[in-house]
């Protein structure tokens, strides 16, 4: 059993400092799920903080099946749909407020940061049904009938979607993030 | 749940060569693309989903809340009460600042009566917004128009009410108006775990915001010496650290690093530590 499971088994029964321990390892990465599905940086930790409520929240109907950061990110995903949903703002949500990719990070290569800060920039110009298929398929690693399941529509239009928003994003590619291709 | 690798003999892009594999990568542990959040901060995030997910009373709140908190600083607010607690005592707290306010002149930014060592404060703010007349405070010809009680108006306020107002105050950025707050649940809930969360967020305040970093390393001393092995231990750790480096005092650092990987060897921030430390003290 690795510390991952252990945690998350006392997690489940309720051990708080378990619980803070799962939450402050589990933080960076729901924020960065949160921030490949919505559409700038405003909104994004309100989101992942709902999120990680929901997970929780949720942790006693974890029935161990898969692996807990699976089940995690799909919490993470429905509670973010949810959010979206509710506030109707995804498109109003692009925020230019000051970045710090030019500063270096102890915590890891300022290049890959800089790097999925410009990825996460492209997505941002992608409609938001094509971006969420793409997230789902590449960042969470979700098949098609799930991200079929997961956003209500048909298989077919889960396949169109992530084609045209490959498309799109190949096109924003070659040019810098925020610059016209 | 079926992952992306049962798709990996018929993609769904049409299995074209796909040159963004590496610029939208699975989750990882790597930073980014969320942006960076300092330790404290994050460690405050941290504190405010706990509170907000484990609080039994929100747990049970009615379907149809009226408010619906989505900064930070409102989660916490519902956890640590029902909304509709808070709703009616945020407006009994409205009411109480304002009523002194329009009757009692702004006492000259008086001394707060901590019975701790408290850091020195910025006084750009009047303490009074908060502590509106300290009794302990000796003042000279107080006009008392009528006869008034003088004890503190808040003292009646739960520590849960104190924080929600603390929390709202760090939103709207008035720091020290929210630092004050935060003493006051540290001066009335001593040894409380409201006490240690507010130590912990009043020392934020003071190493981020009020250029403060003694007064925030006596926080932090305050919170790990009443909660050595508390749930905010860990971030009360890192940030005598993060005070540490902002003093450039390098020999506390190392200290308060060794520290922190002493007792959180597992920390997520353990590996920062490390390299921390390593950059501190090379080997030889």
């Amino acid at each position: 059993m690795t510390a991952m499971d252990t945690r998350v088994t006392a997690a489940v029964a309720g051990d708080r400092h378990a619980i803070a321990a799962l939450v402050t390892e589990l933080l960076p990465r729901i924020r960065n799920l949160v921030r490949y599905l919505v559409r700038g940086d405003a909104d994004a930790d309100d989101l992942a903080q709902e999120a990680m409520v929901a997970i929780v929240r949720g942790l006693p109907s974890h029935r161990g099946e898969g692996t807990f950061t699976a089940w995690a990110d799909r919490v993470a995903v429905r509670s973010t749909f949810a959010g979206l949903r509710r506030s109707r703002r995804a498109r109003a949500q692009l925020d230019d407020g000051a970045d710090l990719t030019t500063v270096p990070h102890p915590d890891g290569p300022p290049d890959e940061y800089a790097q999925r800060r410009a990825a996460v920039r492209r997505l941002d110009e992608l409609p938001d049904d094509q971006r969420h298929v793409l997230v789902l398929h590449h960042v969470v690693g979700l098949s098609a009938p799930d991200i079929a399941a997961e956003l209500g529509v048909p298989f077919e239009t889960v396949r169109s979607r992530l084609r045209l928003g490959m498309a799109r994003l190949r096109a924003l590619h070659d040019v810098p993030a925020g610059g016209r291709p | 749940m079926t992952r992306r690798s049962d798709l990996d003999d018929a993609p769904l892009d049409g299995g074209e060569f796909d040159p963004l594999a590496g610029v939208m990568p699975k989750l990882d542990d790597a930073p980014g693309p969320a942006r960076r959040l300092s330790s404290a901060r994050s460690a405050r995030m941290v504190t405010d989903i706990l509170d907000a997910a484990l609080a039994p009373v929100a747990d049970q709140a009615p379907p149809a809340p009226v408010v619906r908190p989505r900064r930070t600083v409102g989660l916490l607010a519902v956890a640590l009460v029902a909304v509709a607690v808070v709703s009616a005592s945020a407006a009994v707290i409205a009411t109480r600042l304002a009523a002194p306010q329009a009757t009692t002149p702004m006492a000259p930014a008086a001394t707060p009566p901590s019975p701790a060592p408290a850091p020195t404060l910025p006084v750009e703010t009047p303490r009074t917004a908060i502590d509106p007349s300290p009794s302990p405070a000796p003042s000279p010809a107080p006009p008392a128009p009528t006869p008034r009680p003088t004890a503190p108006v808040l003292d009646d306020v739960p520590a849960a009410d104190l924080l929600a107002l603390a929390n709202q105050q760090r939103k709207d950025h008035a720091w020290s108006a929210a630092d004050a707050a935060y003493r006051q649940v540290i001066r009335r809930f001593p040894g409380t775990d409201a006490a240690v969360v507010a130590l912990v967020a009043s020392a934020t305040l003071h190493l981020e915001h009020l250029g403060d970093p003694s007064g925030a390393r006596a926080s932090y001393r305050r919170a790990l010496a009443g909660q050595p092995r508390g749930p905010l231990a860990e971030e009360a750790r890192w940030g005598l650290a993060e005070v540490a480096r902002a003093l450039d005092d390098r020999p506390a650092e190392v200290a308060a690093l060794i520290g922190f990987l002493d007792h959180h060897a597992d920390s997520a921030l353990a590996p920062a530590a490390r390299r921390r430390l390593a950059t501190l003290s090379p080997a030889p």
